[in-house]
């Protein structure tokens, strides 16, 4: 399993530099991989926009939205821009795609909501075709297009990433949370009929340092949350804030098959790459 | 911390118990609206060593529940004039109100203030308190009132039970059926003191109709229940106290906290009785809360760590406890069943129970059923046998050597039975350019027996090979026209197929039969026609493809025609003493789809056509159709198939271990198990290439 890091792009009080000294420490580090995630609604960064900037910056790390909302892209402009980071990063892009948890994005966006499944199901066969040599250039630099992922819990986005893309990201949880998520992802692949194996990524936050790093942490995550209405508190709760809960998850995750796991930080502060690192087999 | 318990069950006696010995300064408040010595129900059980945490929790109230109690570890099963005895099952009977009673003393001795026989109709008298309990069951006040925040949903299930006492106490736990002539009567009987028993009697809607249940008074119902279970009572009475006749209620919360109210046990979730957990879950959140507010001072991080803890356990339980639930409303699907078999099916209803399991409980009992299912495979009876996964299959003159499924590859070696990827029988039915077609060779001699799978794609043909996906159409000059039951595109982004017509259907039928007399003659002894994953059989099958109005099309008889007429063909021109398979989808998972009536009845004629067993598949009918993808997800499906169209099965979907093909196999949920290999890791070769590198020097 490879480990990655999370841009600070939506955390309060982020900024040009942070971010791009971030990226290119990261590509230093130990770290596999920079990931982004995505919303509408929110003061965060937009993820394809944000990684076309570290593409810059790196050469080494690959680059993974997890995820974009994708429907609330044209899809013809959404493999443009993915192919341009693609070909700015020297094929480098991952992109992991999925539905969103909330209706607002969609509202703001001007797109409707109902159907979206459907919508995102054609947005990754069409994805292909414009990578292919559709209308719309340019081809990515990767002979076959960027890997795709899909997000989402229920057997639907299991049943979309295994017919239409390349793997399957998970939501975040303990390992046994992602464990019941990669049989069921390894599953709807067989049933699919696809050769090997899906690629599974996970992702996890992490806030390390002082109480008033961790409180500062958690503060972020309810915000973020604050839509589900209850579930916020899980969230921050299940925060990685030790070195010890940081290891436990990763050694979990590698156990349960993971091939990715990106860890997100919830404060905007530089010396999370650091802490992190240290902490790292 | 003030703290408000409204309802005094289990779940809000012990909580109150935990808080005052976590901290006696905690002022503990809990509200009854029954008197204290009041029972509904009689006595509770407990399972598999649940009553462990209790120990820990509060060794006061364990010591007196356990004095109160009656425990035992074997259960018998009373099915069609036999008793079966299955051991090593620890289960805790106690009755109902003793365990009230005992938590009640304890309660008040660590201080808690108890108030009986006031309604819970307001969350308002308890604004002072700073945490509110809503521990009043099933039936939640709380929970209704605070729907909008907890967002629970109930529903019911299609079944009716009542909840009858006895006078006496069957030696240990007892599942008694009894076919009566309005249906099946089922009782789950467990004693819960020296003299009593509970007695939980599950019937169906239409049985409760029959027996016209729905206009017997409370009196009347009782008798006709001693009338049924009259040899099991011997002589002793049933007892009613408020016994009604109810269906169960799920009830799922979404959160179980809002504000300083959080709900415990059934208030919160209820998991069905027949696997007898509901007072062990609501014990345990009462344990699980306590902790958390050990370890927390805020309620917010207090109810997140308690609902991080107990929602996975209770999913999963109440998970098992559905599966459970609809096993027992639907079993007489396996009244053919020996007693032995019979009993292992219904220890094994839920996947927490398997193989293994059942042997660490009673090796003894295991040893029978591997003997009794290696003698109906092989007609020779043996004290001990083998685990079920290694008895042979007879289908027609072949037989598979054991019971293991394995998809064509490099670690296919030691399975009964290997499938081949499918060969297209014309070249319009090719999956993709890299699709076989017809039968390119000879069964590869090295000792596996293969299965090939024949079939036409249909308008899922001509698509790109799968390996950055599935129903990626060929650029135009590369494809070729499609063919389908009728002109409607697989996926929208797929090309429109032609409606197979009558020449087409014939060349069709001719190709499938060419293509087996050509396997015969090279040698295959096993084929599989394939009418499953939308390809052209399948698409004449799902009214969701086949909108037909010619003789084709319509009802499933209609619907059933050319495929039949294909399995007919194949099976005049293969081999008689040869077996034949067919895949077919027993669902499709999507509205409007193949109905289940209707799936058992095509199961049922594709076997009387000529299939010796089926491949049961579900979903894939139409681009956005697909399975629930859990563990074993198309057991029940290959099981239904099995067991109530009497055709033998292979089940196909998430089954990833032996122990869970044992399992399968022997409660008679399927003949045959395609097992999933774990991804990425191929047998390790090492060894076997160096040796037989020695042999070829």
């Amino acid at each position: 399993m490879q480990v990655g890091v999370g841009l600070p792009t939506s955390t309060p009080g982020t900024g040009r530099d942070l971010v791009l000294d971030w990226a290119r420490r990261s590509d230093a580090g130990p770290f596999a991989s920079l990931g982004v995630i995505d919303r509408l609604v929110y003061e965060c960064w937009e993820p394809l926009a944000s990684l076309a900037a570290c593409a810059a910056v790196t050469r080494r790390v690959r680059l993974v939205t997890m995820v974009v909302i994708g429907p609330l892209r044209p899809t013809a402009l959404l493999a443009k821009q993915a192919a341009t980071v693609d070909a700015l990063s020297g094929g480098r892009l991952v992109l992991g795609l999925g539905l969103g948890a909330r209706h607002d994005d969609y509202e703001a966006a001007g797109v409707r909501s109902r159907g979206r499944g459907d919508a995102l199901t054609r947005q990754l066969v069409e994805l292909r075709l414009h990578w292919e040599g559709g209308a719309a250039g340019p081809r990515p630099v990767q002979a076959d297009g960027p890997t795709l992922l899909v997000g989402g819990g229920g057997s639907a986005a299991f049943a979309r990433a295994a017919r239409h893309a390349d793997g399957y990201v998970h939501g975040g949880g303990p390992p046994r949370a992602f464990a019941g998520a990669a049989a069921r992802a390894r599953a709807a692949w067989v049933d699919a009929g696809r050769p090997g194996a899906p690629r599974l990524w996970g992702q996890a936050y992490f806030a390390l340092g002082d109480e008033a790093t961790r409180d500062a942490g958690a503060a972020y995550l309810r915000d973020y949350y604050r839509f589900t209405g209850g579930f916020e508190e899980r969230i921050a709760a299940g925060n990685l804030t030790t070195p010890a809960a940081v290891t436990d998850l990763v050694r979990g995750y590698e156990e349960e098959g993971c091939d990715e796991l990106v860890l997100l930080p919830t404060v905007s502060s530089p010396d999370q790459l650091d802490r992190l690192a240290e902490v790292l087999p | 911390m003030r703290i408000d318990v409204l309802g005094a069950g289990p779940a809000g006696l012990y909580f109150a118990i935990l808080m005052k010995r976590a901290d006696p300064r905690h002022e503990v408040r809990v509200f009854e609206r029954n008197p204290p010595d009041a029972t509904f129900g009689w006595g509770v059980v407990f399972s598999e060593g649940s009553l462990d945490e209790l120990e820990h929790a509060d060794y006061a109230s364990y010591v007196a529940m356990m004095d109160a109690g009656a425990r035992w570890n074997p259960l018998d099963v009373r099915y069609r004039g036999t008793s079966t005895r299955v051991r090593g099952n620890a289960f805790s009977g106690l009755g109902r109100r003793r365990l009230l009673g005992v938590l009640q003393r304890r309660a008040r001795e660590l201080g808690a203030d108890l108030t009986f026989g006031v309604e819970v109709d307001s969350l308002d008298r308890h604004l002072d308190a700073d945490l509110v309990v809503g521990a009043d069951g099933a039936n939640s006040f709380v929970r209704r009132v605070l729907a909008e925040h907890l967002r629970p949903t109930v529903d019911f299930a299609p079944s009716r039970y009542a909840w009858f006492g006895a006078d006496l106490a069957f030696p240990v736990f007892t599942y008694v059926f009894r076919e009566t002539e309005w249906g099946l009567f089922q009782a789950h009987c467990y004693p819960y003191d020296e003299a009593h028993s509970t007695m939980v009697v599950l019937i169906t809607e239409d049985t409760w109709r029959g027996a016209g249940l729905d206009e017997l008074d409370e009196r009347s119902s009782l008798e006709l229940c001693e009338r049924v279970f009259a040899a099991d009572l011997d002589g002793h009475r049933m007892l009613s106290n408020r016994s009604l006749w109810v269906s169960f209620p799920w009830v799922r919360c979404e959160t179980w906290h809002a504000g300083n109210v959080v709900v415990l046990g059934d208030a919160a979730h209820t998991a069905h009785w027949s696997i007898g957990s509901g007072t062990r879950l609501a014990l345990e959140d009462a344990i699980a809360l306590a902790r958390a507010f050990v370890k927390h001072d805020s309620l917010p991080a207090a109810f997140a760590e308690f609902e991080l803890e107990r929602q996975p356990v209770v999913e999963r339980l109440q998970d098992a406890s559905r599966v459970s639930c609809d096993y027992f409303q639907s079993l007489t699907r396996y009244f053919t069943f020996e007693p032995l078999q019979f009993t292992y099916q219904l220890m094994t209803r839920t996947p927490r129970v398997t193989h293994t399991n059942l042997t660490v409980r009673d090796a003894d009992f295991v040893r029978r059923v591997e003997a009794d299912f290696m003698e109906r495979a092989t007609g020779r009876r043996t004290f001990a046998a083998p685990p079920p996964v290694f008895a042979p299959l007879r289908l027609r003159g072949l037989t598979i050597p054991n019971r293991l499924v394995l998809m064509g590859g490099p670690s296919d070696a030691g399975a009964g039975l290997v499938l081949s990827e499918l060969h297209a029988v014309s070249l319009d039915g090719r999956a993709s350019p890299e699709t076989p077609v017809g039968v390119p060779r000879p069964p590869r001699p090295d000792g596996s027996l293969r299965c090939l799978q024949i079939g036409h794609m249909g308008r899922r043909s001509a698509c790109r090979p799968p390996r950055f996906g599935v129903d990626r159409p060929l650029a135009a000059a590369a494809g070729w026209p499609l063919v389908s039951a009728s002109p409607l595109p697989y996926a929208p982004w797929l090309p429109v197929p032609a409606e197979l017509d009558r020449d087409g259907m014939e060349r069709v039928r001719d190709d499938f039969a060419a293509v087996a007399a050509r396997a015969a003659e090279l040698g295959h002894r096993m084929l599989l026609v394939d009418c499953s994953r939308g390809g052209l059989l399948a698409s004449f099958v799902s009214p969701l493809s086949n909108r037909r109005t010619d003789a084709w099309g319509g009802d499933l008889a209609s619907r059933m025609r050319f495929p039949l007429e294909v399995v007919r063909a194949v099976r005049r021109t293969w081999p008689d003493d040869l077996p034949l398979a067919v895949a077919y989808s027993a669902a499709d998972h999507a509205r409007g789809g193949l109905r289940q009536r209707e799936s058992i009845a095509a199961a049922a004629m594709l076997h009387e056509a000529g299939a010796d067993v089926l491949l049961v598949r579900t979903g894939q009918t139409v681009a956005t159709s697909h399975p629930d993808y859990g563990r074993m997800y198309g057991v029940s499906y290959a099981d239904r198939v099995r067991n109530e169209a009497g055709v033998p099965t292979i089940a196909f979907g998430q089954i990833t271990t032996l122990d869970e093909v044992n399992t399968i196999l022997a409660a008679g949920r399927a003949d045959l198990c395609v097992l999933d290999l774990p991804p990425g890791q191929p047998e390790s070769r090492s060894t076997s290439s160096r040796s037989s590198s020695t042999v070829t020097s």
